[in-house]
């Protein structure tokens, strides 16, 4: 074996280790996190109820442990793991969107798309009536998003072409736009405005097994087709002139690949509202650890963002007096925890240059 | 001799502006073909029509006798390889994933490499001598070993036909004749075939083999170095006045610029 070969050995098996130990890390808490809360329930009865259902003896489990079945069941696993599947749907759009973009500040709500449900939801709340009265507040939102993206994708195109530059313009347009919108709504709304606020800062207190269901199936289709493209994203980093003369075509791949990625933050926006900061944070953080490499990248920041959101949320709900909006939890905690391991990175002359 | 690329009456605009204007030219295989010409005369974008990468409103390309319209984005990878004179480096990959990078046409649909393509990337690491800085990001390396790494990339394409545009521009003259000599001998050991452009006139003449002189969008003037680098042309083409030594113990013509 060559020398070559002992690299590419040795750092997958650094990688595996990494994905092992977060997998052990995001199941455990999930499990630990099922077992805190208003009625405290031992770690050995959570596995034992999760696991009894999931054969299919829910009965004898729901029989054994009454109220304790349906707390964790019905209560706390479908929160839990929905803020775990937010979380690793922002990290993986946030890794596609700065990929694409080619620009280490974007994150999933760069485009615009966070801001357009925003303005969808809102109209929803203060209108509900005429078209609104039969579409759900989330289903508005999730309209909206779209919406935008298919205006933004328009707005950048010249020639056939879409490039980064123009897509950020276009969002930083669309965002002020909707944003003006949002806040003459709110401005014109009166009582309803508590509820405006309230769908905006997100929540994962009403999450059910059917919403659940929904985000998982988007961000599962949409993480395998972002896998498969991350090679191309890396060729895609040095810019467009070089992926195409290593036989990518930029257009093509940044449309894919922002209509996903837009589709499945829509998604979460429509289900649990515009949580900040994981998408552009998560990335960062474990770009540090491993590298810059789109395919370890992304399973990382999947993992590694689940931990983070489910462990927020988990703050949020069970050790705090008064529950805080999630989306200012996680940049309460991750603003400290971030500016911590970039000054410490940055002092190692790390980090990108220019 | 083989023809490689072969380009017929191109025309390409933008918004009603000629950038290339009726260009037809044939490049045979094994040669070193240079290109000059004042800033925006269109080399960037010819190179860019040639390797597909933009598509001309008129006129066609032949590589390798395929229409360059008949062929994907892959197999015109596999045919040409592009080293551009800055790469954005936002990310910090390492100077291996780079490498690795040069095999990108040639993945499977599980984007595995095969033990060939480690084989390759070995040898090209040992010609280059980069085996010292395989896991450095190259956010952290020098302008010049970053070249390097990216001649690497081009080499480890492994393409009949390799495009350079002012790929020395920012490099000293050390690295700019180390990577400037490593392309030169691919055109001779391995019959691979180079299109590049080049700022510098005498850089041009000593590894070009064919000169093509380019100005608003056309080439002007054509032909083998110690033909067509003379001040007549260059000065036509530049509107520069220049001296242009030859046979005094120089091996190809040097020209110096001195007063417009
Ligand atoms: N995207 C573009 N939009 C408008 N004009 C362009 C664009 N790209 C190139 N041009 C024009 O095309 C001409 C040729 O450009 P280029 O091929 O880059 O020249 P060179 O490489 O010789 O300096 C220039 O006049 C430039 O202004
Ligand atoms: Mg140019």
């Amino acid at each position: 074996m060559g020398r070559i070969e002992l690299l590419v050995v040795e750092r997958g098996r650094r990688f595996k280790l990494f994905v092992v130990l977060f997998v052990v890390l995001l199941v455990g808490s999930i499990v630990a996190y099922a077992g805190m809360g208003y009625m405290s329930i031992p770690i050995s009865s959570v596995g034992d109820i999760v696991f009894k259902t999931i054969v299919g003896r829910s009965d004898v489990a729901r029989h054994f442990y009454g109220k304790q079945w349906y707390i964790v069941m019905d209560v706390r696993l479908p929160r839990i793991l929905s803020s775990a599947v937010v979380g690793a749907s922002l990290s993986m759009c946030g890794v596609i969107f700065q990929g694409i973009l080619l620009n280490p500040l974007a994150d999933p709500y760069t485009l615009g798309i966070s801001a357009g449900a925003s303005f969808g939801a809102a109209v929803s709340i203060v209108f509900p009536f005429g078209v609104f009265a039969f579409f759900s507040t989330q289903l508005v939102a999730f309209l909206f998003a779209i919406l935008t993206l298919l205006f933004v994708m328009r707005m950048a195109t010249f020639r056939g072409v879409i490039s980064p530059t123009s897509l950020i313009l276009s969002g930083v347009i669309v965002t002020a736009f909707f944003s003006a919108g949002l806040s003459f709504t709110k401005y014109i709304a009166g009582e309803e405005v508590g509820s405006i606020i309230f769908w905006l800062m997100g929540s994962f207190s009403s999450m059910d097994w059917v919403s659940l269901l929904m985000l998982t199936v988007f961000a599962a289709v949409s993480g395998l087709i972002f896998y498969q493209y991350a090679e191309d994203i890396n060729v895609l980093s040095f810019g467009d002139r070089v992926a195409v003369s290593l036989g990518v075509n930029p257009t093509r791949l940044r449309t894919v690949l922002l209509v996903v990625a837009s589709v499945l933050t829509a998604a979460t926006v429509s289900v649990c509202g515009i949580i900040g900061f994981v998408g552009i944070i998560v990335p960062h953080l474990f770009r540090f650890l491993v590298g810059a490499d789109n395919r370890r990248l992304l399973v990382i920041s999947a993992l590694g963002g689940a931990i983070f959101l489910s462990t927020a949320d988990n703050v949020s709900r069970v050790w705090l007096p008064v529950e805080i909006p999630i989306g200012v939890l996680t940049a309460l905690i991750g603003g400290p925890f971030f500016a911590f391991v970039f000054r410490k990175r940055m002092k190692g002359g790390h980090l990108w240059k220019r | 001799m083989e023809k490689v690329i072969e380009a017929i009456e191109l025309e390409y605009f933008i918004e009603g502006n000629k950038i290339i204007d009726r260009i037809s030219i044939d490049v045979s295989k094994g040669r070193f073909y240079a290109v000059v010409g004042p800033n925006g005369s269109g080399k960037t974008t010819l190179l860019d029509i040639l390797s597909g990468s933009i598509k001309p409103q008129r006129g066609r390309v032949k590589l390798m006798d395929r229409d360059i319209r008949d062929m994907t984005r892959r197999d015109i990878a596999r045919k040409v390889a592009v080293l551009p004179q800055d790469t954005s480096v936002l990310f910090d990959f390492c100077v291996f994933d780079v490498l690795v990078m040069g095999r990108h046409p040639y993945r499977d649909a599980f984007g595995t490499l095969d033990i060939e393509d480690l084989r390759l990337v070995d040898s090209v690491i040992d010609e280059l001598g980069l085996g010292e800085l395989l896991n450095r990001p190259i956010t952290q390396i020098s302008g010049g070993e970053r070249q390097r790494c990216f001649l690497g990339r081009v080499i480890v394409q492994d393409t009949p036909i390799v495009f350079l545009d002012e790929a020395t521009s920012n490099l000293d003259p050390y690295y700019t004749h180390e990577i400037l000599g490593r392309i030169k001998r691919m055109t001779a050991r391995k019959g691979v075939t180079v299109v590049s452009v080049f700022h510098d006139l005498s850089l041009a003449s000593m590894y070009g083999d064919y000169v093509f002189f380019m100005k608003n969008g056309r080439i002007e003037y054509k032909g083998e170095v110690r033909e067509v680098m003379v001040p007549e042309i260059v000065e036509d083409v530049f509107s520069v006045k220049v001296k242009v030594i030859l046979d005094e113990g120089y091996p190809h013509p040097v020209i110096i610029p001195y007063g417009r």
